[in-house]
């Protein structure tokens, strides 16, 4: 457990008036709050120092216990027993004996709770002062959720345990690759009566070995045999839901696109309502032919 | 569609809000509430929305005109956030069609 230096965290000088804290911490505390700065992690790690340290220097019985016991702040309690015997012995108040912090350590990083040393010297809770803001928000918790193309692409329930508790939440079809969805009030519990964080999931959504998507839209590469493609003809194709039998016109160019209308992926939210599926033709040219074969393509080639 | 309300004087005596922020939030446009046989609710849809005002207002000392400039960039970020992530994956795709 390391030291922490609060008025580093807070950027005042150690004779700071209490008014120069309160300002210091209400123009960093604008700047970090996490419903200023949504889904970013570092910014709540941040508004959780700056808060616990205007805990301690907001309140001047904390911030005179904190000056008083610098770095010796792990035993507190036993130097505060021995100063109560000196008074008794010798009357008098006993001095501070002047020591000063060294640098700001981290801090335990624990779910919108105060860090370790905080609690070494204060309590669990630190005996809040009263007022509406004394209740503090829970963290929020951010969760990455893998799905598979073909789970993305239907409406289905999941059971998350997020920091043990678990969740249980229905994808909608058609969520985006990186898209975050928030889910309020399922964060961390508030302090003091403040409100439950929320949780954010992201969403990674990585293309398939067939179907590469864009959007709403599908794309996919089909092989066509050069003489389908150069006669015409019929080739089954992949889709989400199944395959299906597609025309393949004559003298199809190597990379030719066809649109399929509605056989995409799911537009979010839109229940019936699809992307479209675009295929391209990747024209093969046959290996290993027969002398015979070899014989046509000559004759193909003089008369043409 | 039914719609979960919620006592606005009751939501205020317990979370130990002035009842006037709220109505300066409905003047000023920022949330909606509801009169109904003369008692004023509040969407449950909004709370969270309420909650965060709240939040600026009293913990943060932004003022009316402040949040709701806020909330307007906040959209925005959201919106570009979209933007920057929809455009990854197209230049996924096409980065992957070079390979």
């Amino acid at each position: 457990m390391a030291y922490i230096d609060y008025y580093k965290v807070l950027g005042v000088e150690r004779n700071a008036s209490q008014e120069d804290i309160r300002k210091a911490f209400k123009k960093l505390a604008r700047k970090h709050h996490p419903d200023l700065n949504p889904n970013d992690p570092d910014s709540k790690r941040r508004f959780q120092e700056i808060n616990e340290a205007n805990e301690v220097l907001g309140d001047p019985e904390k911030r005179k216990k904190y000056d008083q016991y610098g770095e010796h702040w792990q035993h507190a309690d036993q130097f505060e027993a021995q100063q109560q015997q000196y008074r008794r012995q010798y009357g008098g108040t006993g001095g501070s004996d002047g020591a000063y912090w060294s640098a700001g350590g981290g801090f335990s990083g624990d779910d919108g709770e105060f860090s370790d040393f905080f609690e070494s010297l204060f309590g669990s809770r630190g005996g809040h002062r009263g007022g509406r803001s004394a209740g503090f928000r829970g963290q929020d918790y951010n969760a990455e959720l893998q799905l598979s193309l073909q789970e993305a692409a239907r409406t289905h329930k999941r059971v998350l345990t997020v920091n043990g508790k678990k969740i249980r939440i229905t994808i909608p079809a058609g969520v985006e690759n990186g898209q975050t969805i928030k889910l309020g009030g399922q964060g961390a519990s508030g302090m003091n009566g403040g409100p439950a964080g929320d949780l954010y999931i992201t969403f990674v959504i990585p293309d398939g070995p067939v179907f590469k998507r864009l959007g709403n839209d599908l794309y996919v590469d089909v092989p066509l045999n050069l003489y389908t493609a150069v006669l015409g003809g019929e080739q089954l194709i992949d889709t989400l839901d199944g395959k299906v039998r597609l025309n393949v016109k004559p003298e199809t160019q190597n990379g030719t696109k066809v649109r399929l209308k509605g056989k995409g992926f799911p537009v979010y939210k839109q229940e019936g309502v699809y992307g479209d599926l675009i295929v391209t033709w990747r024209v093969e040219i046959p290996t290993r032919l027969t002398e015979r074969q070899k014989e046509l393509f000559r004759e193909l080639q003089r008369i043409g | 569609m039914e719609t979960d309300l919620i006592i606005v004087s009751e939501y205020c005596r317990k979370s130990h809000v002035d009842p006037s922020f709220i109505a300066l939030l409905e003047t000023e446009g920022l949330i909606e509430v509801r009169m109904i046989e003369g008692i004023r609710y509040l969407p449950l849809a909004q709370l969270c929305d309420v909650e965060r005002y709240i939040r600026m207002y009293y913990d943060l000392s932004i003022n009316i005109e402040g949040i709701d400039a806020i909330r307007h960039l906040l959209r925005r970020m959201e919106d570009l956030q979209n933007e920057l992530n929809s455009l990854r994956n197209r230049l996924r795709l096409y980065e992957d069609s070079l390979l």
